[in-house]
């Protein structure tokens, strides 16, 4: 809501803000009503006034350029000015020395060929006004002001931008301070200045005529309408002042019945709208739904197609205007209009609401609709809005006044004792404080013992509990009243959230192994990810229909709620690799998403990249097998393969990307990335990863450790090497020497791996690297003997 | 053989040994001495042998001689393999030395990233004073999401949060609120809860991010004031931004709150002076708070008559941008390692 104190200055006494706006904007934000932005226009212009050309000469070392006197009040200035349009006698806009212009050119004592300036005569232009009310708009030259500007006056209250505005952010439940009355009464209350009541004058002509009249068909969406009728109108431009205060407030002038209809709005808060009476079918107005499919073409010519649940006002044969939300070209005032219906009304919030969401269409009368108007002051605006089209537009006013009011307003009536604002305030709030501020609220309110009753006024609509009044008595009191006290209760243990827990413990352990964390958006950026994602939904039990999919999204590709955090770890590693990080370990703990038949279901994913620099996708998976080996230990977890899996998505290297299961369990997916997919982007293809479900992972953690005595007696190392086929099973080596070795087997490494020279194709020379101790004795040099003969047996028969 | 002779010999045999020993350069050398004159076959144990030739009440009292001269010999070969041992030491650590100015790297330890680093601090300063985690779905009920916390349908508090939607009935969390609505609807009370997670506007700029992170708090019993909540936020503000720091409140509407405020505290980075992050005033705001509004109690199924409650939220970004002085919102989402390797 922009605020105008020359405005505001119509109902309260703001004459002491204008030189410090900052006192009234902090007062205002510290009683809930924020004041985002002030602006000064005169501040601005500080240092700029009327000047009066008393003698023009020319300067004595340049042809081009003038000398003057000016007068400008107290003195008179001798200036040096350039432009050709200006002659002796002439008003001027003169800025002196000190005037800060706009682009932050200050003006100071200058000396131009050798002569002396004091100032600048200035331009439209100079004085950042290229679209200002003021009239002259020609910027070859000075500006040249009317005759009767008064000489030595502030050039901005010559032109009427004397004024401060305010941005002030209303919050939905003061829908009563979006006027200029509201936010008076506000300011009344809280600096205790009288309200100046205005006087609406009697219409010079009236009527009396037969009135339109009203058919109210749906008395719960609207339920209070009124309308008066103006004849002989004359259509056209608003005055100067009407100008200046719309313009004030960001309006546009349009004409002076619709400027009057928009006046009303900003100055109480009641939106109004004036029908071209020749334009109305038949004898009535009617307030009733609109007939679905019916079409509507809205005054700036949209054409809308009507569903039916849409408040509308409508004559009998079609409809003239969306109830509270806007008016209808058929029915507009347009310069030919001589006789108007005026509309004022009370339409219930939630249906105005709706139809400008449903329809996409936000304008000042839906917006102050939606929040709520003040229902019992709809007359009195009819009243003034009446009397000021007459006034300016020269009309008769009819004598009827039609009304459809089928059930008044009931009167809210609140109980409230002094202990309960005590109590929820948590201060010391006296009997006086409290009955001060439902006064100058101007709340009705009753005592009787310690509990008051109070009814609210009717523009304060928003108070209906007894909270809401305890809110009143704290914003007004003020919320620096309240102390800062810890609560004192009984300490009733909480468990804390296991999820937490581990997450945490992950965290650090992933920081420990040296990966950062990252924080992607949950859902997808761009058409790679997503069709990225298609697969690897394919490749795990889903399928694309269990996508999630966001209905209005910010634009088209960023609609897809993630599934899998590995399409955003790819486009990551892109980022990063051209960012310069060649080489980096990335994790993020996040939620995938699906859809599974109409409800939603979510899990705890852990995804982890790692992209090295100096190493071959083959390196690098195995830097990162060694991670994973570490940290499913870290969780004691032992029992896990990286299975072979078919149909790998192609994004995923085929041969280096498998599914982990652990414990019998579909874990998730260690992957190093296709190089095709990295091809296209002009990156290395050496980018490897694991995503596991920490639902299924953490699901019997934390698991307890238990101690296991261990033996007091030597370790003793001894290597075998054995031919192997290229892709041996591990595992299978393991059960080998296992078997042969027992409870004596500690440990058994893939030392050594040799290929090539003498080894036959397919084949390789692996050194395996056992340790072996016995729980009860020193193991001797024969019985090794003996251990290692019967391996190398087992190994040979591969 | 004499016993004068012997004596001479002994004599002769040990200032040998000893000049030997005096001129061993290392243990190894001082070994050979050793062998030499000490050792099983050495020259003491022949004279020993030797005796066997005197009359048999001369032995003894030779024997004994050549006993003693072997145990000084013995003596001071131990004490001369000690001198040369520590030279050998010295001489090693002497040798090994360091340019301890070059910089040397192990494997760099990981960083949390900042949204995740706030929440726990957050999280660990609540819990101090007995709040605990609890958590919940980003894609959400209409229900849990706005009516139960007294955002009724076409009501225009519901334009405060622009909001993402999934189907008619479900939504992207605005606000981890719903966590609220869950866990009063199945929890005992009293109760203690933050709701820490990630939040969904349909909106994005340079202050504003579309997925964004909230760490909130409900506190349930049956006397709870606003100096309770400023007393909480209070006690917060301090822990996170330091013990100078101070809390206001002004006067705001949530649907959800009755009374509301807005949380403003004394920037963190001027001190309070004035500074371009707090636009020269000095104050920052960092979140919303208020009385939990009676509708929504009731909506959970709580009595609101006997119980009543306290809630705060705050932004983790927002708060992440403070304390870190992170300039841009979207930093936190692109994942630069430049970016989230500082923290």
């Amino acid at each position: 809501m922009k605020l105008s104190l020359k405005w505001l200055s119509d109902h309260v006494d703001v004459s002491d803000f204008f030189d410090k706006p900052m006192v009234l904007a902090d007062r205002l934000t510290d009683a809930g009503l924020e004041v985002e932005e002030v602006t000064s226009l005169s501040e601005a212009l500080k240092n700029v006034v009327v000047g009066q050309i008393t003698k023009l000469g020319k300067h004595p070392d340049a042809d081009k350029l003038t000398y003057c006197d000016v007068n400008v009040g107290d003195e008179t200035l001798k200036i040096i000015c350039g432009a050709q349009n200006h002659k002796e006698g002439d008003k001027v806009c003169v800025a002196k020395i000190g005037a800060v212009l706009p682009g932050d050119f200050k003006i100071k004592k200058s000396k131009i060929r050798g002569v002396e300036s004091f100032g600048m005569l200035s331009s439209n232009s100079e004085l950042g006004l290229e679209s200002g009310s003021e009239a002259d708009k020609k910027s070859d030259g000075i500006l040249i002001l009317p005759e009767d500007a008064v000489v030595g006056e502030d050039f901005a209250k010559h032109a009427g931008l004397d004024d401060v505005t305010f941005e002030v952010n209303v919050t939905p439940n003061r829908a009563d301070c979006l006027s200029h009355l509201g936010l008076a009464r506000e300011v009344s209350t809280l600096f205790k200045r009288p309200l100046i009541k205005k006087e609406i004058k009697k219409p010079a002509k009236t009527e009396d005529k037969k009135s339109i009249q009203i058919d109210l068909k749906d008395p719960e969406l609207c339920p209070r309408y009124m309308g008066q009728m103006v004849f002989g109108v004359k259509v056209g431009p608003s005055p100067l002042w009407l100008k200046q205060k719309l313009e004030s407030v960001g309006l546009k002038s349009i004409n002076n019945i619709v400027d009057v209809t928009n006046y009303i709005m900003m100055d109480s808060g009641q939106p109004l709208h004036a029908f071209d009476v020749e334009h109305i079918d038949g004898d009535a107005i009617i307030i009733d739904k609109a007939k679905a499919g019916e079409k509507f073409k809205s005054l700036d010519g949209t054409e809308l197609k009507l569903s039916g649940s849409e408040l509308t006002i409508r004559d009998s044969k079609k409809p003239l205007a969306l109830a509270g939300v806007v008016g209808g070209e058929n029915s507009g005032v347009t310069e030919s209009t001589t006789d108007v219906f005026v509309e004022a009304a009370h339409f219930i919030p939630s249906g105005v609401r709706k139809t400008s969401r449903s329809l996409g269409i936000d304008t000042d009368s839906s917006y102050r609709f939606s929040r709520g108007t003040d229902e019992s002051n709809v007359d009195a605006c009819l009243k003034e809005a009446v009397s000021l089209i007459c006034e300016l537009a020269g009309g008769a006013a009819n004598k009827e006044v039609v009304e459809a009011y089928p059930k008044e307003k009931a009167v809210t009536e609140i109980m409230i004792s002094h202990d309960f604002v005590k109590a929820k305030l948590g201060f010391e709030v006296t009997a006086d404080q409290i009955q001060s501020t439902f006064d100058s609220l101007g709340f009705k309110s009753k005592k009787s013992g310690d509990i008051w009753s109070v009814t609210p006024s009717t523009y304060r609509w928003d108070i209906a509990i007894r909270e809401d009044l305890v809110e009143e008595v704290g914003r007004l009191v003020g919320y620096d009243n309240i102390p800062e006290i810890l609560p004192a209760t009984p300490q009733v243990p909480q468990d804390e959230n296991s999820d937490y827990i581990n997450f945490k413990r992950l965290r650090s352990e992933l920081n420990g192994l040296g990966f950062h964390e990252a924080v992607h958006y949950n859902f997808y950026s761009g058409a790679d990810e997503v069709k990225w994602s298609e697969e690897l939904l394919k490749w795990s039990s889903y399928t694309k229909d269990n996508a999630v999919e966001i209905k209005n999204p910010l634009s088209s590709d960023l609609s897809r709620m993630r599934s899998s955090l590995i399409p955003q770890f790819v486009m990551n590693y892109v980022r990063n690799w051209r960012l310069g990080s060649k080489s980096g370990n990335l994790f993020e703990i996040g939620k995938s998403h699906f859809k599974v038949k109409d409800s939603f279901k979510e899990n705890n994913v852990l995804c982890v990249g790692v992209w090295r620099e100096d190493k071959t996708p083959v390196q690098t998976m195995e830097t990162l097998l060694g991670v994973l080996s570490d940290f499913f230990e870290g969780w004691n977890i032992n029992r896990w393969r990286a299975d072979e899996a078919a149909d790998v998505p192609s994004l995923l290297h085929p041969n280096l990307s498998r599914k982990i299961t652990a414990e019998g369990k579909d874990l998730g997916t260690v992957f190093c990335i296709n190089p095709s997919v990295t091809k296209d982007y002009k990156v290395p293809a050496n980018f490897c990863g694991f995503e596991i479900d920490l639902d299924l992972f953490l699901k019997r953690q934390p698991r307890p450790k238990k101690f296991k005595d261990f033996s007091r007696f030597p370790t003793v190392t001894r290597d075998f090497s054995a031919l192997v086929e290229k892709n041996f099973s591990y595992d299978e080596i393991f059960k080998k020497v296992k078997k042969t070795s027992g409870e004596l087997l500690k440990s058994l490494d893939v030392h050594d791996v040799y290929e090539g020279g003498k080894i036959p194709d397919g084949k390789l020379s692996v050194t395996f690297r056992g340790q072996f101790q016995a729980s009860d004795k020193t193991l001797s040099e024969d019985e090794l003997k003996d251990l290692q003969k019967k391996i190398m047996t087992e190994l040979a028969g591969l | 053989m004499l016993p004068d002779k012997i004596n001479q010999l002994v004599e002769d045999m040990s200032s040998q040994a000893l000049a030997q020993m005096a001129s061993a350069k290392d243990s190894k050398s001082l070994y050979d001495v050793k062998v030499e004159f000490l050792g099983k076959q050495g020259k003491f144990t022949t004279i020993l042998k030797g005796l066997s030739d005197l009359p048999k009440e001369q032995r003894p009292e030779a024997g004994k001689v050549v006993n003693l001269k072997k145990q000084e010999l013995l003596k001071h070969l131990e004490s001369r393999e000690a001198d040369l041992e520590a030279a050998e030491l010295n001489k090693v650590v002497e040798s090994e030395t360091l340019n301890f100015s070059i910089p040397r790297t192990s494997k760099k330890l990981g960083s949390p990233h900042p949204i995740s680093k706030i929440t726990d601090e957050m999280i660990s300063i609540l819990s101090k004073l007995g709040f605990s985690v609890r958590t919940g779905p980003h894609i959400e009920s209409d229900e849990n999401n706005f009516s139960k916390l007294n955002f009724p349908k076409d009501h225009p508090a519901r334009d405060m949060q622009d909001t993402f939607y999934i189907n008619e009935d479900y939504v992207l969390r605005t606000h981890t609120s719903p966590i609220q609505v869950r866990t009063l609807e199945n929890e005992k009370l009293p109760l203690k809860i933050l709701a820490p997670g990630s939040v969904f506007r349909c909106d994005s700029d340079i202050s504003h991010s579309p997925n964004f992170n909230q760490v909130e708090g409900l506190y349930v019993d049956k006397n709870v004031s606003m100096a309770h909540l400023k007393g909480i936020i209070g006690y917060f503000v301090k822990e996170l931004f330091g013990e100078k720091t101070k809390t206001r409140f002004r006067p705001s509407f949530f649907p959800f709150t009755e009374p509301s405020a807005e949380v403003d505290c004394t920037c963190p980075l001027c001190k309070g002076k004035g500074c371009r992050v707090c636009s020269n005033s000095g104050w920052i705001e960092i979140g919303g708070c208020g009385l939990v509004h009676p509708n929504v109690l009731t909506s959970c199924g709580v009595d609101a008559e006997e119980w009543q409650g306290l809630a705060f939220g705050f932004g983790a970004e927002r708060m992440a941008m403070i304390k870190y002085g992170i300039g841009d919102i979207r930093l936190f989402n692109e994942n630069s390692i430049n970016f989230v390797s500082q923290f």
